[in-house]
Formats: structure tokens, C-alpha cells, sequence
């Protein structure tokens, strides 16, 4: 039933793609699309699936034309059509405490309704936090799949490349075990794809920064969280491609996401995943967000005929890994490249990834000029979403970002 | 002779609707709390006749207005609508140019603002989705200590026991005080246990916007100012000497009538 639910939502956009016609803006539509299509392959029976960390190497699974996802990516998808309430009533009916992170209390409910795709392999990433790892080992355990481990170091050195490196060819043996080889070539056109799919959402990253921006405020987001389990398939290098296109033309037109422009804003970590009108808010009050920190993917090449070592550089690459010094140095100096006036950080404190990060980012942001304004959401979990306070909040930190500006020479 | 120009602030909170008018200069000319109650068209109505009465001025007299608070969208004919972070930085810096930090503790949420230059907001902090440690806090538990509001304060200052409350949820806190009592426990050491609380949950608000605020010039403003039970048990969280202005519950709407008079002109 779900296949055919996702196959028709895939068909349902590629008829309002067809219809805007040539030259419209339809990059969104483009990706809700390769996304629906995506979901349609998760629940076909007939193909296996992996279920993966969000920092696995899914060339390979592209490469064996094996579909993937991975939990975050998973709940997304739900939230975003507002119907993951159940699956958080089940995972909390089953010792799940309420205040735990809503993406993994999620999976955990929506895999006990069978309401998820059943995975032929896990692979667990050892990253970007605890509460994902344990939840896809639980997963493996439980239902006795085979599982493989990707363990993340937290370093970015010589040592750490070579480990993760020697762990990738591996998992490429793991995989061959289990769902069979990928040829040389095919591997070799998954990583081409996935380095043409990087640079264009690179492309992409560096035209919403422009000013001013062409991005509307919810235009960009969650686009690499998107992409991702779609990296080695053109899929992949489809969306990447209509979000730098669109956004090229409306930058070489001189459009403005939002008009006037009067705050340029940068997102920390996800965009709230169900309906809410935060980005409706921004756009009122001439706001926009011109940088998304989950699009910051690395676009460095990787050699297709020798994918091991450059695969393994991307992973660590990662801002979510890594030292927290290093993530905020980046966000800083895109949020510098930007004329970023301000920040928005979503922060629920049973993110195991985020409370940790949040404090040592907003201080160096702060350092750099930029306010960031701490948003107690939880992404999927939209009961707990107060709406007014949500909206005070915004409505003040704005305030607070046109006094500054009135205030700066 | 055109009368002089008054300038209105009205400050729509969940539990008062207050209401202050200035002068030409800033003075305040009349302040009104009143009840926010269901319908806070009527709450708007009420203090805005207040003022305009206390001052002298006919009850269709129509000054410049800007509204502030959860409800300031609900202002008809207003010249804008500020939030309250702004607006009560606004009104302290005119009663207490120095201050550094702002307090805020209103009926259902709790603010602290770092003050910049001209009281222009430098950072800010609100509590999370709950009311624990508001003025519904207070209210509850004072019901469930069956005492006035009013006499909290006084009662926690006969106490120097250093019983803890939690402060995590109103309706838990509520039980955990009738507890108390019901195993014998002193009001006035329940109360102070009360203040306390407030006290912690405030500090833990403050320290996302100051690192040391026992350096800083503090301010207290809200309702919950009036409570010298909650100021001791704050000026001991703190380490530092906390400052109350003459109306503590008006600082907002003083703020937006400033706002007001500055729009205006």
C-alpha cells in the first residue's frame, strides 16, 4: 500500500513539474519528486534495502542499485505529511521517554507499526550521535540482520583517514556478502555521480549566500539531508542541479528571496520537519535564510577508479563530526562569506548532537558579531511546538537583529 | 490651545492588561492593571479608559498607541507592535538607566535581557514551553499553601530553612507542597522553599545571557517583583543586590509608551 501511496505522490509531481512548464520554478517540486520515487523503491518487497546511519557511504549501495535511507531521513518523510504522532505514541507506550530525541522515538514507533520499510542490512555510523547508532544496532540485534558497524573517529588525522578507509573496503566486502558485487564500473559512475551531486549543492550553497539571496526562506531546507541516500544515483545529481539552476537564474535576474531583504539568516542543524509558519514569519518580517548548515556537504572530488580514500575524507569531513571547534570555525566563516546578520538554532534537549554543540556555536558566532536565537523544538515532535512562543521568540530576536543594525556605523 | 500629546502603551499579558500614558517628555502621566480575564479585547478596553481617566482625558481621547505582550496584536488602532523583550528593556532603561540586566518574571513566562546602550536588547533568554517558576507558579502554590498572593513574599522571609521545591512542573510542585504540610511541614519553610525555586529556575535563565551576573546591575520587573520572598531568594541565587522599580508590573507598558511617543513624533 505504501509503495503505491509514494508511486503516486512521484507521479502526482511530475505532472505539476509538466504543467509549470519550462523556465518555472519547480527545483522543490524536482526534489519532492526524487524523494517520493525514493520512497516508492523503500517499500517495493521485491528489492532489499539497507537501513543506514546518515553518515554511510551510499555510493556503494548505489552502485548495487540497493535503495537506502536512514532513520532521520525516514521520520522526515512522515513528519513532513504530519503522521508521525502514532509512532510517537507507540515508542512512548514503550518506555521511550517523551522528552527523547523525536527523530529516533519516531523510528522506534513507526518500526513497531510496521508503518517503515523491513531492511535487508544495517549499517550502523558511529555518528553523528549516540541515540542513532543505538537505535539501528537495536534494530540489527532484534531482527538478526546482518550489520556492520562503521566506526567514526573523532579526529581528522593521517591514522583516522586509514582506519576509515580500511573499514569502507570492508564494508564493500560486507555488502558484496550480502546483496552481491558492485562492479568496477558501476561503483566508478556512483562515485562520478554522487562528486557531480556535491558540487552542484555546493553551487547551490554559494548562490543563496549571494546578496541579495535568491533563496526564499524555505526554499533550501533540508535539501542535504535529501540528497543524501540519494548520493551515487542520478536522482542525486537531478535535484542538486534544478536548486542551482533555479537559483542562478533568479540570482542573474537580480530576484530576492524575499523583498525587501532585511535579515539575512543562517539555520543550525535541521529545519523543523512538520507545518508550522516559522519560515512564513521570516518572510513577513523580510527575512530570509541564506545559509543551512545540513547543506554544507563536502564537495571535495573523489577519485572514481580509487573511491576508498576520498570516501573516507568526505565522511570525516562531515561538520557533525569532528571537533566542535572546527564546525564552528566553518559555520563563522560561511556565515562571514554570507552577511549573516543572525542565526536560528532549533535545539531539543534530547539531541544528544546538538545540547553539546549548541553553546560552544552560538559563543563563536556571537565572537563574530552574529545573535543566535535558541529555539526549544523538537523537529518531528510537533506537540511540542508552541506556536506563540515560537513566533514571540522569532518576532523578538528580530527586533533585536533591526536595533543592531540601526545601531552599526 | 491644543491639549498637550499623550502617548499610550498597553502591555497584554495572560494575567494583567496593563496600560501607561506619557507625556510629550516621557513622564508617565497614569498606569492601570487590570485583569486580562477570557476576553482580552475587553481587559484592553478597561486599562485604556483607566489611564485616559486618571489623566484628565476624555474616554474617547485617542493618543498615539503601541502595544506590547501576547496579545498586543489584538490592539486596535495601534501604531505598532513591539515585543515584550523590547519593550521592557525600553521601559527600564528609563527608570534605571544603569541597569545591565533585566529580570523579567511575568504570569506565565520569565525573561532575562541583557541590556545594551539605550536600552537596545543585546541578548535575551525566555523560559521553555512551561510555566514552573511564573506567576502562576506562585499562584498555585500560594492556593495550595492557602495563602494570599500577597503574603507569600512576607511568609518565606520568616523562614531561613533551606528546604527545596521542584520546580520542574506547577501542577507537581502543587502535590509536593501539599505534601509537605500534610507531613507537618513549616508554611513559612515551604514558602521560602517556594522562592527558592523560582530563584533557581530564574538563575538558570540568566546564565544563558551572563555568564557572572553577580557583576552586573540587576533589574526585577513583573509582577512577581512585588514578592520580597522571590527578591531575597534571587538576590541570593544571584550574589548580587537586586533593584525594583516603583512598578514593576507597568515596565513594559511603560516601554511601548515610549515607543509610542518616539514612532509618533
Amino acid at each position: 500500500m505504501m509503495r503505491t501511496w509514494w508511486a503516486n505522490r512521484a507521479r502526482s509531481f511530475e505532472r505539476r513539474i509538466r504543467e509549470a512548464g519550462p523556465g518555472a520554478r519547480v527545483a522543490e517540486l524536482v526534489r519532492a519528486r526524487e524523494v517520493a520515487r525514493l520512497g516508492e523503491r523503500l517499500f517495493d518487497p521485491a528489492r532489499p534495502l539497507a537501513w543506514c546511519g546518515p553518515l554511510a557511504p551510499f555510493e556503494l549501495l548505489a552502485a548495487r542499485g540497493i535503495a537506502a535511507c536512514y532513520p532521520e531521513f525516514t521520520v522526515g518523510l512522515i513528519a513532513s505529511l504530519d503522521g508521525v504522532e502514532p509512532a510517537l505514541e507507540r515508542a512512548e507506550a514503550l518506555g521511550w521517554p517523551g522528552e527523547s530525541c523525536g527523530f529516533h522515538r519516531a523510528v522506534a514507533g513507526a518500526e513497531a507499526l510496521g508503518m517503515v520499510p523491513d531492511p535487508a542490512v544495517v549499517i550502523t555510523t558511529a555518528g553523528p550521535c549516540v541515540g542513532g547508532a543505538i537505535l539501528t544496532s537495536d534494530l540489527a540485534r532484534r531482527r538478526n540482520l546482518p550489520w556492520f558497524v562503521l566506526e567514526l573517529p573523532d579526529t581528522d588525522d593521517d591514522r583516522a583517514h586509514a582506519f576509515v578507509t580500511g573499514q569502507l573496503r570492508e564494508l564493500d566486502a560486507f555488502l558484496t556478502r550480502h546483496l552481491g558485487p558492485a562492479e568496477p564500473a558501476a561503483l566508478a559512475r556512483a562515485v562520478a555521480r554522487s562528486n557531480e551531486a556535491r558540487a552542484r549543492l555546493a553551487e547551490a550553497v554559494d548562490l543563496a549566500l549571494a546578496r541579495p539571496s535568491p533563496a526564499r526562506p524555505r526554499q533550501l531546507a533540508n535539501l542535504g539531508p535529501a540528497v543524501l541516500p540519494l548520493l551515487g544515483t542520478e536522482a542525486a545529481v537531478t535535484v542538486t542541479r534544478a536548486f542551482r539552476d533555479e537559483l542562478a537564474r533568479d540570482r542573474a535576474a537580480g530576484v530576492s528571496g524575499v523583498e525587501p531583504e532585511r535579515f539575512r539568516l543562517a539555520w543550525l542543524q535541521g529545519r523543523i520537519q512538520y507545518r508550522q509558519d516559522v519560515e512564513d514569519a521570516l518572510a513577513e518580517a523580510g527575512a530570509t535564510i541564506v545559509f543551512d548548515e545540513l547543506n554544507d556537504l563536502s564537495a571535495e572530488p573523489v577519485d572514481p577508479d580509487d573511491p576508498w580514500p576520498g570516501l573516507a575524507r568526505r565522511i570525516l569531513d562531515a561538520h557533525v563530526l569532528g571537533s566542535l571547534e572546527r564546525r564552528a570555525r566553518r559555520l563563522v566563516e560561511r556565515c562571514r562569506q554570507g552577511a549573516v546578520d543572525g542565526a536560528l538554532s532549533p535545539c531539543h534537549p534530547g539531541c544528544h548532537q546538538r545540547t553539546g554543540a549548541h553553546g560552544l556555536l552560538s559563543q563563536e558566532l556571537a565572537r563574530a558579531g552574529i545573535p543566535t536565537l535558541h529555539l526549544d523544538v523538537d523537529c518531528v515532535d510537533r506537540r511540542s511546538f508552541g506556536r506563540a512562543v515560537v513566533r514571540d521568540r522569532l518576532d523578538a530576536f528580530l527586533e533585536l537583529l533591526a536595533t543592531g543594525s540601526e545601531a552599526r556605523p | 490651545m491644543n491639549p498637550s500629546p499623550v502617548f499610550l502603551g498597553i502591555d497584554v499579558g495572560s494575567l494583567t492588561c496593563d496600560a501607561v500614558l506619557v507625556d510629550a517628555d516621557g513622564r508617565v502621566l497614569s498606569a492601570a492593571v487590570v485583569p486580562t480575564g477570557a476576553r482580552n479585547r475587553v481587559a484592553i478596553a478597561r486599562a485604556r479608559a483607566e489611564v485616559l481617566r486618571a489623566a484628565g482625558l476624555p474616554e474617547d481621547a485617542a493618543p498615539p498607541t503601541v502595544a506590547t505582550g501576547y496579545g498586543r496584536r489584538r490592539v486596535e488602532g495601534r501604531l505598532g507592535a513591539v515585543t515584550e523583550i523590547t519593550c521592557h528593556a525600553r521601559g527600564i532603561a528609563a527608570v534605571m538607566p544603569d541597569a545591565e540586566l533585566l529580570v523579567d518574571i511575568g504570569g506565565q513566562d520569565s525573561k532575562a535581557i541583557r541590556l545594551g546602550p539605550g536600552g537596545r536588547v543585546a541578548d535575551f533568554a525566555m523560559n521553555d514551553k512551561c510555566a514552573a517558576g511564573t506567576g502562576r507558579f506562585l499562584e498555585a502554590m500560594a492556593r495550595a499553601l492557602e495563602v494570599d498572593l500577597d503574603d507569600l513574599g512576607p511568609l518565606a522571609l520568616r523562614s531561613e530553612a533551606d528546604l527545596s521545591i521542584s520546580s520542574v512542573c506547577t501542577v507537581f510542585a502543587e502535590s509536593e507542597v501539599v505534601s509537605l504540610l500534610a507531613e507537618g511541614g513549616d508554611p513559612a519553610d515551604v514558602a521560602r522553599g517556594i522562592c527558592r525555586s523560582v530563584a533557581a529556575r530564574t538563575r538558570g535563565l540568566v546564565r544563558r545571557v551572563a555568564d557572572d551576573p553577580a557583576s552586573l546591575r540587576v533589574a526585577l520587573s513583573g509582577g512577581v517583583a512585588r514578592n520580597a520572598g522571590v527578591v531575597a531568594a534571587l538576590e541570593e541565587a544571584l550574589g548580587t543586590a537586586i533593584r525594583v522599580p516603583p512598578a514593576p508590573d507597568t515596565i513594559g507598558a511603560l516601554g511601548a509608551a515610549l515607543f509610542a511617543r518616539e514612532r509618533a513624533g
